[in-house]
């Protein structure tokens, strides 16, 4: 019986063990907040008067934000940015020059987020110092959600995942980077194994100890 | 065996906390219950009478609540914010609590043409969309510069993706229309202050918009700007220093202090609000942080309301934070300074510019500069006593 209960123990510890590593992979070393544009769509010029030696471009883009706790997050921002999806962008002719437009009430904003994955939309604008572009220039453009400006106050780890826009003779590549983030199951997991090794644990104990006192009352 | 059950035992406690460390509640539990956010306690008294610690601090509460100065009918302040709906507008005006006196709404109709209306059942804004920094920047005004007289101009707000969300009418950045309308009714209108809590990513002046400015400072027109959230020098996200009117010398910048320890370990009671920009530390350049005032925990009004017992239009006053407040609680005492000065002077002729910024540096509570905190905050009390010295001697 013993000797059935120690496999017992030492295949709950391995179990344990790899379980352990798979969580500290999905939930330890990775921020507990973070924000990815999830789509990009609907690249248009935008008629505009008011710049005549500009052309003023809009990017509709899709957002995700994860909390990979299990509770809500409240994050604080520093400013009201509107909108808070920016873009910065490399061009091939190294004369042309981005300007997003983008403002901010000077008001510190508290949002909460629910475990997984919250989405929503912004509209980026911006002007290119060339006039009557009918197309994106060629170059890179990089689109990044922010999140957690006031990261000190926050005391809360957080990433912000681009995505990247690659314009080429006219032709549109974009690159989304994916979450690192399996949803629920390994959370709730994570929970119930140490419930069944502590279980086993015990039952371990309790018999040693029974055993042990039962051999001091036969040596008495 | 022991060997063997003390690294079990090890194991275990390891194991059992795994998933703890996932979700541990990390909101900043040092700020202070009931600063952020959250309801006002006893508006009536905190607001109306000003016993919040918001207003104790600067005196204003000795200046408006014991002396009961209100703002006389020669004070103008022009506030520049992403707009007012019909209801916001009445709750202005006929909060229980504090108010003021809108007496314009400036903005650019869905024609693009410039608009002035008086009247808040004005069918343009029936498609007003609530966005509420206005609502509550506005309000600061009100529970300190009690009946002034206030001009909204309507930036055109596209939060979000959403068409819906967004204005369809009010003025576009960089446009040199409002600062034309502005100085041309400067003397009509009696404006005096103008007031502005926005930032924005592009260079939005013009030489043309420059000359205005200049125009209206000849006019002896104040100018406050808010100073920035973003914790930094000179307001910098990522490769970009986002440019408030800080940037221009003809624009006072107002950052936040603490009134409170509201925010430990980032700041303390008399410090700058841990938030709070800075610019330059070269004071002939003014492109400085002028003075402080409380933004870390300011009542504001939210949500906007008709109150079905009392038959009147009202908000919720909850406290928030930011520079966006600092600026329009320096406004309202620049407008007690010169509703002072009036009362001194037995007339409604204006102090000049210069005698204005005297004066706050006078009641300032720094005599030298900081680059974080420029001269410090204000003590309304010595404030407003000045300007009322100031008008005797000029009477």
């Amino acid at each position: 019986m013993k000797r059935k209960l120690g496999k017992i123990l030492v295949i709950a510890i391995i179990i344990h063990l790899i379980v352990f590593q798979i969580i500290l992979s999905v939930h330890g070393d990775l921020p507990v907040v973070a924000s990815r544009i999830s789509g990009i769509s609907n690249i248009s010029v935008i008629a505009d008067h008011s710049a005549p030696n500009d052309t003023l471009f809009g990017i509709s883009v899709e957002v995700e934000i994860l909390n990979r706790a299990d509770e809500n997050q409240t994050v604080i921002e520093l400013s009201d940015f509107r909108p808070n999806v920016f873009i910065n962008a490399t061009f091939v002719n190294q004369s042309l020059e981005i300007d997003q437009i983008a403002c901010a009430h000077a008001t510190i904003m508290r949002y909460s987020y629910q475990p997984g994955i919250t989405s929503e939309g912004s509209l980026v604008k911006f002007y290119i110092n060339q006039a009557n572009l009918t197309y994106l220039p060629d170059g890179n453009y990089t689109l990044w959600r922010l999140i957690n400006t006031a990261y000190i106050i926050n005391n809360i780890t957080s990433e912000e995942l681009p995505a990247i826009i690659t314009v080429s003779s006219g032709i549109v590549n974009i690159t989304y980077i994916d979450f690192d983030y399996i949803p629920t199951e390994i959370t709730s997991f994570s929970f119930i194994f140490p419930i069944v090794f502590l279980s086993l644990f015990s039952l371990k104990v309790s018999l040693y100890i029974r055993r042990k006192s039962s051999i001091t009352k036969y040596k008495n | 065996m022991k060997f063997v059950k003390a690294i079990s035992l090890c194991y275990l406690i390891l194991a059992s906390f795994a998933p703890v460390q996932f979700t541990v509640t990390i909101y900043p539990s040092s700020f202070k219950t009931g600063t952020v956010d959250e309801d006002v306690p006893n508006p009536a008294v905190n607001v109306g009478q000003l016993q919040d610690k918001a207003y104790t601090y600067t005196g204003v509460d000795c200046v408006v609540d014991y002396y009961g100065i209100t703002i006389d009918d020669y004070v103008t302040i022009v506030v520049i914010d992403d707009g007012l709906t019909e209801l916001e507008w009445k709750a202005l005006e006929q909060n229980p609590e504090a108010n003021v006196d809108i007496i314009g709404f400036l903005t650019n109709d869905t024609e693009h043409d410039v608009t002035y209306i008086t009247n808040p059942d004005d069918s343009l804004l029936d498609d007003q969309v609530q966005h509420g920094h206005g609502f509550a920047v506005i309000s600061v005004l009100a529970a300190i510069a009690r009946d002034l007289k206030v001009i909204f101009v309507d930036y055109r707000h596209e939060p979000g993706e959403d068409p819906d969300d967004w204005d369809t009418f009010g003025f576009d950045y960089g446009i040199y229309e409002i600062w034309e309308w502005i100085d041309d009714n400067q003397a009509s209108k009696d404006i005096d202050i103008i007031s502005w809590s926005w930032v924005h990513s592009i260079n939005f002046t013009t030489p043309a918009i420059l000359q205005k400015w200049s125009s209206l400072i000849s006019k002896d027109v104040i100018m406050l700007t808010a100073a920035g959230n973003f914790c930094n020098y000179l307001n910098q996200l990522g490769i970009k220093y986002y440019k408030y009117q800080s940037y221009y010398t003809e624009w006072y910048s107002v950052g936040s202090i603490d009134h409170e320890d509201r925010s430990e370990p980032w700041s303390w009671k008399n410090q700058k609000s841990y938030f709070s920009s800075w610019y330059e530390d070269n004071e002939a350049a003014n492109q400085i942080v002028n003075w402080l005032e409380p933004g870390n925990g300011v009542p504001v009004l939210v949500d906007a309301f008709f109150d079905q017992d009392l038959q009147i239009a009202r908000g919720e006053w909850v406290y928030s934070d930011g520079t966006s407040y600092s600026t329009a609680y320096l406004a309202a005492i620049v407008a007690l300074i010169i509703t002072g000065y009036h009362n001194g002077i037995g007339s409604s002729t204006d102090p000049s510019l210069d005698k204005v910024i005297d004066i706050l540096q006078y009641a300032s509570s720094r005599s030298t500069f900081d680059q974080k905190m420029g001269y410090g905050y204000m003590d309304a009390y010595r404030a407003y006593q000045k300007a009322y010295m100031e008008g005797r001697w000029a009477a």
